[in-house]
């Protein structure tokens, strides 16, 4: 029991009485019809995409066979094999709408997530990313009190800045964009992202106590407001572009302060010290070599999120596993070496086997996750169901922007997806991907446009 | 209630100099006297308009002109403008505002993520958010709000006595957090948080606390250079925006009592009032040093050697401890031969070309330089023959660029004003992968890359600058022969002129006039302006700077000069993007 006089927790007041919205009827709402792909557009169907920077290694990833009739031995994609039937295997995308030059590395991971590269090498700002977008939508269509979106990175080397050159744009250090145009910072502590997913007001409070704490937050959000309304009364149009998306969260503070509180609170929490990472490399703090923290720190972000989807605490992840160009040392090398350092280098050097054999561990972890969201139940179905996950990267091999390689997996809340092929794209765009993935999900109606694609621009999952 | 009993804003940790009663009673004045009415776009003046503007600052009702009538400084639009962002503070900022404002050392921001906010950045477009950023920014915030509440009893002093007893504990420490006076109805919100506390039943503690995390969630604190108009056009700071930008780049904090007085008293329109600010500032003998620890790390980009020190680099038999030791090291070199120059009123040249080298013994030791004895750093002077010596040679930027294209490509950006992109074309690109994959050695490569029209047109620049620095490994190391015993080569022809060894290139930098380079690397960050030294407006203002200083490359006469510049003085608002 809080004591007056006694401070409120530091998380209490941080939120000014916002508590959890996880709650069990939301879930029921969401999902608990007869069928589980049933909810369609009136559902949430989860995202996550995962970047893989510096491209892979196509020669060796690929089953022999097309469509469905497949041979798997003796591929770096072998351990997606046993989850064909939830998953799609795309090889031979292009990159970009074939119309933007400029830096490789910048255009691949600016164009991921967006469907449209920066104009530029000097681009300071992008449109809005399909994990953000998902977010907004939610926010408006189906509001939970929780932020909606993640960014996270498993490792970092930040390239720049530099302001001599345009090779350092700085935009090649983050994946997702927000409406305003601004780059959205990523983050490594898993444990950050649990205490954000899973905080609550006081579990001891009394409704009242948490009424009174509540009013106070609205108090205070209301003076910050004062002057939030103030600023934008005299920003020029770039100005307020710079400064928005600040000025949005503080909104969402404002609107979370003025919803009624939740009563109960359905899910648990996990045990926040499993999800600690401490140092930008995202290595775990016990785990002193740290060789394999990528890979380990990616394992724990799928364990962390298949609950926040479950619970929807969350429901848009953009995993970045290392910056475009990165140069970390990863997992070990194909005959056990202990390291193999500067991927970047490794990937100016395709027929490398230490370049491909990244992509065979980052298959095994995809096709964990897989399995994990699989086996984790939301309504009568799983939490795969629910969920499209995509694994890929934007940029081709030897930085370029052929042979682009992607796998969807999940299937959206919908199942339109006709799983368990490989599709060859034939170097076709891969700008309309995301806009057809939302088409799937059932959030966008087809006479929108995403990025550069517009309607009638889709990739066909279907046949 | 005083503020002398309420507010020890200034007088920081314990053990750090007090301020007196007479700063005490200005901060009072300054806090109250204005009842200024909220910033506006009326605290600044659109060009065009400065020439009638009234003299003066400290208006009263908020009709405070503060356009520099009377000023000497430079008019702004001679400054060639060129479009800036309002940005957020960074990282380090808001740790050192929670330290000198509110005497909490604990770094209350910290966790705040590394990708949102690197390298000490003051470009607004670097300093990006997120809902997760500011999470844990509000944390932060309220961090840092209790332990400056609970240190100095604010509640204590208050209990029993109602919110508008905490008015008076209230508004100094908005006054120094918001940079300006606050107005009447902004305490009254703040003393409305405290009230809303105690209606509720909840501590008056919490209402303070909340208040105060109120005053930092604010964009009026958080963001600066919002405080202009809403049109595209070039706008002078009034003298507290002045005085916050100065605070942040000297300090990397904001603005103590004094500058914020000279703010109101309208020194800061003359550019004899901002060079004795200027002075006192770097002066300060606990914020003074950061300007120099600041600009280092963001002129040369010494985070860099954090990547680097994430592993022990194969075969070069360092222990964990040793290698990140030397890396340090490297880091103190840097930031000790800035100090020096910025001190003993050295030209900028001193830094590329200085004839002396700043190492203790384990640097001296890596670097293969005799006679030094003991950990501290000291200025040692190097012969002709000795290859190390100023900033091209120093370890932090030979493992930073560890191999010869990198190297060449760093003398030309950096040093040399010549940006250079990276290849593109997905044929160039092949072309790079089966050189990379060829095995063959770097002077092989480089008669490849001379000989192939689609490598040449670049590398015909860079290969020549990186030659020179051959006989340097990825460590940092100087060597004459390679692992086979025979001799490495570092000399080639840079467009017709022989280029040996690393002081070919030092002899090639100053030649070439390295203060257009430098001088835009100094003062974009000091504006909050991204500056490229090609581009047209910023070498425009870069040229303007070099002329009001006729010609004197001391390094502290040019950064007095950047910080009384009109394009310090001023925001670009540009159209948008």
């Amino acid at each position: 029991m809080h004591i007056k006089g006694e401070p409120l927790s530091r998380r209490t007041l941080l939120r000014g009485g916002l508590g959890t919205a996880i709650a069990l009827p939301a879930l029921e709402i969401m999902f608990g019809s007869d069928a589980a792909y049933a909810q369609g557009a009136l559902g949430c169907p989860r995202f996550i995409a995962i970047y893989q920077p510096n491209g892979h290694k196509a020669d060796a990833f690929y089953p022999s066979g097309s469509g469905a009739d497949l041979d798997f031995s003796n591929c770096n994609a072998a351990p997606l094999q046993p989850h064909m039937s939830d998953l799609t295997l795309f090889r031979n995308f292009n990159g970009t709408n074939n119309a933007s030059g400029g830096n490789p590395h910048l255009t691949s991971i600016t164009s991921w997530l967006t469907g449209r590269p920066v104009p530029n090498d000097q681009a300071q700002t992008h449109s809005i990313s399909v994990d953000r977008w998902l977010a907004d939508y939610y926010e408006e269509h189906a509001p939970t009190g929780k932020s909606q979106h993640e960014a996270i990175e498993a490792s970092s080397f930040y390239d720049g800045p530099n302001p001599g050159t345009s090779y350092n744009n700085e935009q090649k250090n983050w994946l997702s964009t927000d409406h305003n145009g601004n780059k959205i910072p990523t983050q490594m502590d898993l444990g950050a992202v649990l205490e954000r997913m899973f905080d609550g007001i006081d579990g001891d409070l009394s409704a009242e106590q948490k009424e009174a704490v509540r009013r106070l937050g609205k108090s205070r959000i209301d003076f910050v407001m004062d002057d939030v309304h103030a600023l934008e009364s005299r920003l020029g149009a770039r100005d307020k572009q710079t400064v928005g998306s600040y000025l949005d969260s503080i909104r969402k503070l404002e609107n979370n302060l003025s919803q009624p509180l939740p009563e109960t609170e359905a899910c648990e929490a996990p045990d926040a010290s499993v999800f600690q990472y401490y140092d930008r490399w995202g290595e775990r703090i016990d785990n002193a070599n740290g060789h394999d923290s990528i890979d380990l720190h990616w394992r724990d972000a799928m364990q962390l999120f298949a609950i926040g989807f479950q619970c929807e605490a969350i429901r848009s992840v953009a995993y970045m596993l290392e910056t475009e160009a990165g140069e970390s040392p990863h997992a070990e090398g194909p005959n056990g070496e202990p390291s193999l350092p500067n991927h970047h280098g490794l990937s100016h050097n395709p027929s490398n086997d230490g370049y491909g054999h990244r992509d065979r561990r980052y298959a095994q972890v995809f096709a964990d996750m897989v399995q994990l969201f699989k086996d984790t139940p939301v309504g009568d179905g799983s939490l795969l169901d629910h969920s499209i996950a995509i694994w890929g990267t934007g940029i081709g091999v030897n930085h370029s922007k052929d042979r682009i390689m992607a796998t969807v997996a999940g299937h959206g809340g919908s199942n339109t997806i006709n799983h368990g092929k490989m599709r060859d794209m034939g170097n076709q765009s891969q700008i309309p991907l995301m806009r057809s993935l939302l088409l799937h999900m059932g959030v966008m109606d087809d006479t929108e446009s995403f990025g550069d694609a517009g309607p009638g621009d889709e990739i066909d999952m279907t046949s | 209630m005083g503020y002398g009993a309420s507010f020890p804003d200034f007088r920081g940790v314990e053990g750090r100099t007090t301020i007196g009663p007479t700063i005490l009673a200005v901060a009072a004045g300054l806090a109250l006297g204005g009842c200024y009415s909220g910033v506006s776009a009326e605290a600044t003046v659109p060009l065009g308009e400065a020439d009638s503007a009234t003299e003066g600052t400290g208006g009263e009702d908020g009709d405070e002109d503060t356009s520099g009538g009377g000023s000497d400084l430079p008019m702004p639009e001679a400054d060639c403008p060129g479009p800036d962002q309002p940005r957020r503070l960074n990282r380090t900022e808001l740790n050192n505002i929670a330290l000198d404002v509110l005497g909490v050392n604990s770094e209350p921001f910290a966790g705040l993520t590394t990708s949102g906010d690197v390298a000490g950045s003051k470009v607004g477009h670097r300093l990006v958010v997120s809902d997760a950023w500011v999470d844990t920014y509000i944390s932060g915030a309220d961090e840092a709000a209790l332990a400056y509440v609970q240190r100095e009893g604010l509640a204590a002093q208050c209990e029993g006595l109602g919110a508008e007893c905490t008015r008076p504990l209230l508004e100094p420490v908005a006054f120094a957090l918001l940079r300006r006076p606050v107005s009447e109805a902004r305490m009254d919100g703040l003393v409305g948080i405290v009230q809303t506390a105690l209606d509720n039943d909840l501590s008056l503690e919490d209402g303070i606390v909340s208040a105060l995390t109120a005053v930092f969630i604010s964009p009026e604190f958080l963001y600066i250079g919002t405080n202009v108009g809403a049109e595209p056009g070039v706008y002078a700071l009034d003298g507290y925006d002045v005085a916050t930008r100065l605070a942040l780049a000297l300090w990397n904090s904001g603005p103590d009592l004094e500058l914020l007085a000279a703010a109101q008293r309208g020194d800061l329109d003359t550019s004899e009032g901002i060079r004795t600010q200027v002075d006192r500032m770097l002066a300060d003998p606990d914020k003074g040093p950061r300007f120099i620890d600041g600009w280092a790390n963001t002129y040369l980009f010494l985070s860099k050697l954090d990547d680097a020190g994430v592993d022990v680099p194969e075969g070069s038999g360092f222990t964990p401890q040793e290698w990140t030791g030397l890396l340090a090291d490297m880091k103190t070199e840097a930031v000790t031969a800035m100090r020096h120059a910025f001190e003993t009123g050295e030209d900028i040249d001193f830094l590329v070309d200085p004839g002396v080298v700043f190492v203790n013994d384990r640097l001296a030791a890596h670097y293969g330089i005799e006679g030094v004895e003991g950990e501290e750093f000291r200025m040692v002077e190097v012969g002709p023959d000795t290859p190390y010596g100023g900033l091209l040679t120093m370890g932090h930027n030979l493992i930073a660029n560890d191999d010869l294209i990198h190297r060449g490509v760093s003398v030309l950006n950096d040093y040399l004003c010549q940006p250079i992109g990276a290849p593109s074309d997905e044929e160039t690109l092949a072309r790079i992968a089966e050189q990379l994959e060829s095995g063959l050695s770097d002077e092989e490569l480089v008669g490849i890359r001379m000989n192939d029209p689609a490598c040449a047109g670049c590398h015909v620049a860079i290969d020549p600058l990186g030659t020179a620095f051959a006989r340097f490994d990825a460590l940092g190391r100087h060597h004459l022969l390679d692992e086979d015993g025979a001799p490495i080569s570092n000399e080639q022809e840079y467009y017709g002129q022989p280029v040996v060894g690393p002081q070919s290139v030092r002899e090639l930098v100053l030649e070439s006039g390295y203060e257009m380079c430098f001088v835009p690397a100094l003062l974009g960050p000091l504006a909050n302006r991204e500056m490229r030294a090609h581009d047209t407006a910023d070498a425009c203002a870069t040229e303007s700077l070099l002329e009001s200083v006729d010609g004197d490359l001391n390094l502290r006469n040019i950064v007095v000069a950047a910080l009384t510049s009109g394009t310090f003085r001023t925001r670009v608002v540009g159209e948008e993007e």
